[in-house]
Order: C-alpha cells, then structure tokens, then sequence
C-alpha cells in the first residue's frame, strides 16, 4: 500500500480546477495531463493505492476471493438478465473491474493492438446491420495514430509493425517480447495455412523503459498486478507523475455517489463517501468521469435531478445503452513436448488474416487469433479444470492428467467483435442496492446473432489451426448461448456528432452539460476487435489534450 | 482477469436454477455439465447450489443436522465433520508416491475458507457428508464413510461425483493444494511440484521444447 497517496491537499469547499473520478487505463491519464498542465485536479478513486509490493501469487486470493474486485460478498452486487422482459438476477461474473489505483490496468493482459482505419467507417462500408445500432465514430484513424504513439511511448507498449497494421507515425519504443512455444506453434500453423502470423503489441516491457524494468516472465500476468513493475499500468506509468506535478491530489477508498449540478445545469459539485464512510463533497469548474462503462452511465444515473429527469448528461436517452463486451473462443490442443505456456507474459504472436470477415459469409464480425495457457498459466485453474482430454479430474490419476494439462496445452484464443444494441445497456436495478444503499448495477445483455456466428468461426478457425500445429488432441469452445458479464464495458455513452443518438462528443465532452466529460471505454462506438484498452487510452490522452486547451482558451 | 478463461466462462451453469431436488437427490447431482466439462464452478456458485439443494427439501439444513460445536483445532469445523472431510479429501488427491490432500492440509484450509465469510455454507457441507453417511450405512453398513476401505470409498464417491456437494469438496481439496499457507494449508509447492511446475520467481527463455528448437533453428 502506498504510504501518502497525496503530494498536495486542496480544501473540498474551495473549487479544483477539475475532479476526476476513477484513475484506471483513462482517468491515470487524465490525471496525468491535467495536473502537468497546470491544473488543480483531484482524483477519487473507490479502491485503494496498492503498490508492487502487494502483488503476490496468491491464486486463492486473486482469482477466488477476489482480491482486485468487488462484489456481493462485499456489499456490491450487481444483477443480470438477457433481455428486458426478464427480472434480473443475480449476476455471477457480472461488469467486472478491478478496484484499485490504476484500476483494471493493473491486471489486464495487455495486450495492445490499435484499431485500424477501418473501425471507424465500418458501418458507412458494411452499411445497416438488423438489430444493432452500427454507427461510423466522429473521428478517424489519422485523428487518434498521434494518441496511439503517445500510449506507445509514455505508457510503454513492446512490438514490431506488422504486415497489415496500420500506419504509424513512430516505432515502437521496445522490441518485441521473446516468442513462447505457445505462439511457436501457433506461427507454424499460422503459416502453413498461408496466414501472417506476427509479433503481439503488448503493454509489457521488454526492455527498460521510462525509468521502468523489462518483463522477468514470472507468469503470473493476467488477472494479476505486476510485481515486476513492468506492466504499462496508468498506477506505475501515469499515477506517479501525476502526484509529482504537485497539482493532484489522490484520494482513495472514495466511493462517488452523484455529480450535482446548478442552476445554471453545469456541474459544480462531486459528492462521495470518504475512507471513513464520510459524506465529502469537492466543488470543481469541471468534471471528468473515467469510471469505466459500467460505473459512468451508473453514477450518471444516479445524478438524475430535476433538471435531468432521466440522469446527467442523458438528452440522448443513451446513457448506459449500446453495451459491448467482445466476444471470444478458444481450441486447445494436447501436444507431445513440453509447451509450458505458464511462463511468461500471455501472448506473444498474433494472427490478424481475420480481422474483417468476408460479407459473404453472411454476417458481421472480425477478430484476431493469439497463442496462450488454456487456463492462464494458472497452476490452481488448471488443476481445478483437470480432465478436459478424457484424464482423470480426482483421485490416483487425476495427478498425471493435471500435469499433462498444465505443461503441454496450448490454446489459440479468438478475441471478436461485439455489436452495438440499445437493448444491451446498464440500468439501475430497481430492487437491489449495494452496502451503501445505492441501486445496483443491473445489465441487460444477449449477443447479437452475428456475434455468435463470429465467435463460431474463430473457433473453427483455431481449430484448423491446432491441426496444422500437430495437436495429439484437441477441443474447442465458445459461449454458443452468449455471453453474461465480461471484463470489456465498453459504449455505453457513445461518442458522436449528433445529441440525440449520443452520449458525448467527438472531444469526449457532454452533449448536454458543457463542463462534464466522459472518458473511459463508454465513448467507444464501436467494439474493437477484443482489445480495447489501447483505444481507451489513447482516447484519454486525445480527450485530455483538447480539455487543456478548452480550459485554456476558456471554453469550459 | 481474462473472459477467455475456461475458468471462468461459466456463465448459466446447468442445474443452478433447479429447485425441484429432492432432499433424496441432493447426492444424485444436479448435472453431469461440472464433471469433465470446460466448465468448472467457482467456488460461491457451488456453494449456492448446494444452498438451493437444500432448501429445496423445506426444511433449514442447520435442524436436519443439529450444530455442533468446533474441534479446538479448527475455527469452524467439527471432529467429526474434519474426519469425514479427511477421507473425502484423501480420495480426491490420494497420498502415493507423491504427496496428497493430506500433505497439502486440505481440511485446514477448507477450515478457514468457510470460516472466512462462508459460515453460512457449513450447514450444506454438513448435510453432504450425513448423507455420504447414510449411503455408506444403506450400502456397507458401516456408519462413517471414514471407516469403509479404500475400493469402497472411492465406489460411494463415483456415484455422486457430479453433485454439488462432491463438487464442492473436490474443488475446496484441489485449491489447497496451490493456495498460499496464510489460507490453513501447507501449499503452494505441494500442489506446483504435483503439477510439474518449475516454481522459479522469474522466468527465462527457452520457456518450453517448441522455443528452444524455434531458437536453435533461427526462425
């Protein structure tokens, strides 16, 4: 835990410049340009400032008890239904994100691969699709590559350019990450088959970096903190800066409740639950939400008053509507040699021959296909999963079976496009509150036809795959009945140019309330391709950089 | 945390909504999808079908099986329940030639596990292990399901090996065996030996067989 998480106090009855909410992938980096710019910031974050020093290999703790995470064992459930005219439930993995500094960057996989140019135009090229809200975004490719190399840089992303990738205006700051046998396997497949396999972008050090050490492969990566410090988190890669410009004040284990708003309708005032369980409030000229998609539309609903009936910022009606998650699929291959896959970072090759399914296919979707642990390099996961291949999962054999599985497994993960529905949304749960007496977050989901029929064909795909790598055996999975609850929130205050279908504008800003902005994977108008965070921080800095320079000018 | 984990892609698990289990069926299991599927509960899912299991039969697990108080060496668990739970365990993850649940301090860690914020799931384990018990008596006559031998245990443990309550204990036995010893148990190198992990703090390439060949070809 971070002794001081504060450089600077600023009294909460005098204005701050701006109030931030969430210091995750973007509101770290908000921070950080906000605060080296000259401007009075203070940060809420709702979980505490953890530090390498707390990260472990405490499997149990992690991915069991949930360390990183709340949830209804500690007073925040959240429930879940497929569509509206079902009663939620409640949910079992549910909008999942790490509650910490740094938020879920400081467990997330990493991996950081760019949208291309055609993600933003996409519905203007494929046209209408049945059933979902396709829109093109406000912006292009060649609006947000500066960003992308920004990320690239000051964050720390390893990689090499690859055949199709999409041009950029400097290389990468650190090589590639050493290829494991893994994506061995998966590049002499891939090439077999005439695909392009290539180095993955990660946000993972392979050299040092920003004053920052290269990866030591531990393994314990995904769903973990870095120990290491060589994960490009915004808590070890934006957090400290923004704390040494002496302009941002950090405070933690601050859970918001609502924005306000005054007569004039701009907001002024963030009211929040202090360490103690304190109701604080910190009056700002502005605010900016980096919460996350599911947490954002929340508190936006929540700040509903009279002036917005319907929630803050939320003329459109579209607040919290259009949810993605990305959908996924996997084929996992038994192999005769030692794989030994739980070394090392994730993934380390890529294959984006698919990144745009061919429209006579019959739907929508595209994805990337990449080498990994079946069960994340995970000795307890695995062993808990133990049997996938017909062995034993208890008893005399159950020990060969485990081993088998942990040592000499490969999978080739599909990471896939979600659409954009108004009828996938978070909404406020009627009946549910958590431990602070607040609404739940209740989501609404169910995967859009195509959206299955890609997960479907990557599966297939990897399938094809784990032929072409020799796989003595092989399985392959995806969630054919969809998908409830995901790690990936993302569009539910969508970006756009026109009020009455969005959320915000193309700079990040409210349609509605002229000094409030919403950065984090809600302005996403579309999916990606299973990765999103790159663009969510290279959308940070984007909306960052023309903050600084509305404030500046005095447009806000 | 990864959506892609097979771990954790477990969403709609066949049988947790089902309500219509007779006390009778709490053993016979609620599915066939846990065992040798993709899908491995998480550890609160169980615990709750274990829950609606139980409530399924009317009446509160906590009468069928009376409380009773906890050994000195545990912080919830019984003698007799610690016993039953041993030998469950010890079939689950036999001791042979290499170490077992019994090594790992399996029951020790199922301790503070339930101890830890699950109290309210003991009753369920309890009722498991009555009814372990009473099959034992029906089938062996023998009353504790500790004191049949070996060929005999691991008959009663295959009939209900796709129960929630089988379930539960198997996943509570194999989680201690990885789980750090701050959760009861002696882990985690009993279990990373078990699964041929080269325990190191970090990590260099050649990672595995396939990199190293990779390398040494210049690929």
């Amino acid at each position: 835990m971070a002794e001081n998480s504060a450089a600077v106090t600023f009294p909460s009855r005098e204005e701050v410049d701006f109030v931030i909410v969430g210091s995750g992938a973007a509101g770290g980096i908000v921070a950080k340009e906000l605060s080296t710019a000259g401007f009075k910031v203070v940060v809420l974050e709702q979980g505490p400032h953890l530090t390498a020093a707390d990260f472990r290999h405490d499997e149990w703790g992690i991915e069991h008890n949930f360390d990183l995470m709340w949830n209804a064992r500690k007073g925040h459930p959240q429930t879940e239904r497929r569509d509206a005219s079902e009663t939620a439930g409640p949910a079992g993995y549910g909008l999942a994100y790490a509650h910490n500094v740094g938020g879920s960057s400081i467990h997330f996989s990493g991996n950081f691969w760019r949208l291309r140019p055609i993600d933003f135009i996409e519905a203007s090229v494929r046209g209408t699709i049945p059933g979902a809200n396709f829109v093109d975004w406000p912006i292009t490719y060649d609006e947000l590559e500066p960003y992308y190399t920004k990320v690239d840089w000051e964050i720390g992303v390893s990689g090499l350019q690859g055949p199709w990738d999409p041009p950029r205006s400097r290389n990468y700051p650190c090589p590639p990450m050493p290829i494991k046998s893994s994506d061995v396997l998966l590049e002499r497949a891939g090439k077999a088959l005439g695909l392009n396999p290539y180095p993955a972008p990660v946000a993972i050090l392979s050299a040092p970096h920003n004053g920052r050490p290269a990866c030591i492969h531990c393994g314990f990566c995904n769903g973990f903190g870095c120990e290491a410090n060589a994960k490009s988190s915004s808590l070890v890669a934006m957090i400290p800066l923004a704390l040494a410009s002496g302009n941002c004040e950090l405070r933690t284990s601050c859970t918001v409740s609502r924005v306000n708003t005054n007569d004039a309708g701009r907001v002024n005032e963030v009211v929040y639950w202090d360490a103690a369980g304190e109701e604080q409030a910190q009056l700002a000229k502005a605010v900016v939400l980096c919460a996350n998609g599911a947490e954002t539309p929340r508190l936006l609903l929540l700040s509903a008053s009279a002036q917005h009936p319907d929630g803050l910022a939320n003329g459109s009606g579209m607040v919290g509507k259009n949810l993605m998650f990305n959908g996924y699929s996997a084929a996992i291959g038994l192999f005769e040699h030692p794989v030994n896959a739980y070394k090392s970072i994730p993934a380390t090759r890529v294959i984006h021959d698919f990144y745009e399914l061919d429209p006579a296919l019959g739907f929508y979707g595209g994805g990337g296909i990449d080498g990994r642990h079946p069960h994340r390099g995970l000795p307890m996961g695995t062993a808990l999963s133990a049997g996938l291949f017909g062995g034993a999962s208890w008893g005399s054999d159950f020990k060969r079976s485990m081993t088998q599985e942990f040592t000499h497994t490969a999978a080739f993960d599909g990471h896939t496009t979600s659409l954009p529905q108004e009828t996938n949304n978070v909404t406020l749960d009627p009946d549910v509150k958590d431990k602070f007496g607040r609404p739940a977050i209740r989501s609404t989901y169910k995967d859009h036809p195509d959206d299955i029929a890609t997960m479907k064909f990557f599966m297939e795909r990897s399938l094809e795959l784990m032929d072409a790598a020799g796989a003595i055996q092989k399985i392959g999975f995806y969630p054919e009945n969809g998908q409830q609850g995901s790690v990936h929130l993302l569009g539910t205050c969508r970006m756009g140019n026109d009020p009455a279908t969005s959320v915000v504008d193309k700079f990040n800003r409210s349609h509605d309330v002229p000094n409030l902005f919403m950065v984090d994977g809600s302005s996403m108008v579309t999916s990606s391709r299973g990765q999103p965070t790159m663009t969510i921080m290279a959308l940070a800095f984007r909306a960052a950089d023309n903050i600084i320079q509305f404030a500046r000018r005095g447009e806000i | 945390m990864n959506k892609r984990d097979v771990n954790t892609a477990h969403s709609g698990q066949p049988g947790l909504g089902n309500r219509e289990l007779s006390r009778r069926q709490f053993l016979a299991g609620l599915s066939t999808a846990a065992k040798g599927s993709l899908i491995v509960l998480s550890v609160p899912a169980i615990l709750t079908a274990c829950r609606q299991a139980d409530e399924s039969t009317g009446t509160p697990a906590s009468e069928q099986t009376g409380d009773t108080a906890a050994s000195p060496q545990y912080r919830i668990l019984n003698e007799a329940l610690a016993t039953e739970l041993d030998a469950i365990s010890a079939r689950i993850v036999p001791t042979d030639d290499t170490p077992g649940a019994r090594e790992a301090g399996s029951v020790r860690f199922m301790d503070v596990v339930l101890a830890d914020g699950r109290q309210d799931q003991l009753a369920t384990i309890e009722l498991g292990v009555t009814e372990l018990n009473a099959r034992a008596n029906s089938q062996f006559g023998v009353t504790l399901f500790s004191a049949l031998n070996e060929a005999q245990q691991i008959e009663l443990l295959t009939a209900i090996e796709s129960s929630p309550f089988f379930s539960t204990v198997r996943y509570l036995t194999v989680a201690s065996l990885f789980a750090m010893p701050q959760y009861g148990g002696t882990g985690p190198d009993v279990g990373y030996n078990l699964i041929g992990m080269t325990h190191a703090h970090a990590y260099t390439p050649p990672f595995g067989y396939y990199d190293a060949d990779y390398a040494a070809r210049g690929e």
